[in-house]
């Protein structure tokens, strides 16, 4: 079960609706929202193009969903950033295509737990995926994170 | 029973699978302790995991290892993880 509400991990201007061309684009633009809210080191978006093309798509966990982070870093703190694409984006994993690009940072290796978790208890709930692909806006969006909606 | 999640990090995919195949272990009642790691550590010679876990992407990079590697396609779903650990483990 979810033990805090999503909304908290995802701060002001961390959410948005995009066109992004490609899959890497798609993930470089929730890094850089990271890095713009203060969450991420400004290279972050590097960083993580990096890990993309080097470790290959292993980021996409679920269907249509992928979750990015580069490495903790001390002047990084923990939060969450999603881009939600308007395109269909291929990345190359059996979970294609691509809609959903959440972004996560952490100042260590421990302080995202919880915000794992949370996410964990968002995305295991049927229908989580669906009911985000269905939102227009970011106010509904923070509606589904909450619970509000379904 | 000793069970690494591995990703690329050791810090977020590898976290999300701990977390779902504790859920689905749980629910078999089968005891067993997993660590979420990055992949170097998961192709020490140390290491000392029956089974590792990790998404498709990763097991080409797993190769050689003499932990079982097993993997998982859909992270969020129970049942793809029920299946496939129950098949290895009971």
């Amino acid at each position: 079960m979810a033990s805090a509400n999503l909304n908290e991990f995802f701060a002001e201007g961390c959410i948005e609706f995009s066109k992004p061309r490609s899959f890497i684009e798609a993930a470089r633009q929730a890094a850089q929202l990271l890095s713009s809210e203060g969450f991420a080191v400004d290279k972050y978006a590097d960083q993580i193009e990096e890990i993309i093309l080097s470790k290959g798509p292993y980021m996409v966990v679920t269907p249509q969903v992928a979750i990015v982070h580069g490495r903790p870093d001390v002047n990084s703190k923990t939060g969450a950033a999603l881009v939600l694409s308007e395109n269909e984006l291929i990345s190359g994993s059996v979970n294609d295509p691509v809609r959903l690009v959440f972004a996560i940072s952490a100042g260590n290796d421990d302080d995202h737990i919880e915000m794992l978790k949370t996410l964990s208890g968002f995305l295991v709930k049927e229908g989580s995926v669906s009911d985000l692909l269905d939102c227009s806006t970011i106010s509904e969006v923070r509606g589904i994170f909450s619970g509000n909606l379904s | 029973m000793k069970l690494l999640a591995v990703c690329g990090m050791g810090i977020g995919t590898s976290v999300l699978l701990k977390m779902n195949a504790e859920r689905v272990l749980d629910q078999l009642d089968i005891e067993a302790d997993i660590d979420a790691t990055d992949i170097a550590a998961a192709l020490s010679p140390d290491s000392t995991a029956q089974i590792v876990l990790c998404t498709p992407e990763l097991k080409d990079q797993l190769k050689g290892i003499r932990a079982e590697v097993i993997a998982v396609e859909n992270v969020f779903d129970l049942a793809e993880l029920t299946e496939k650990l129950e098949k290895s483990l009971l």
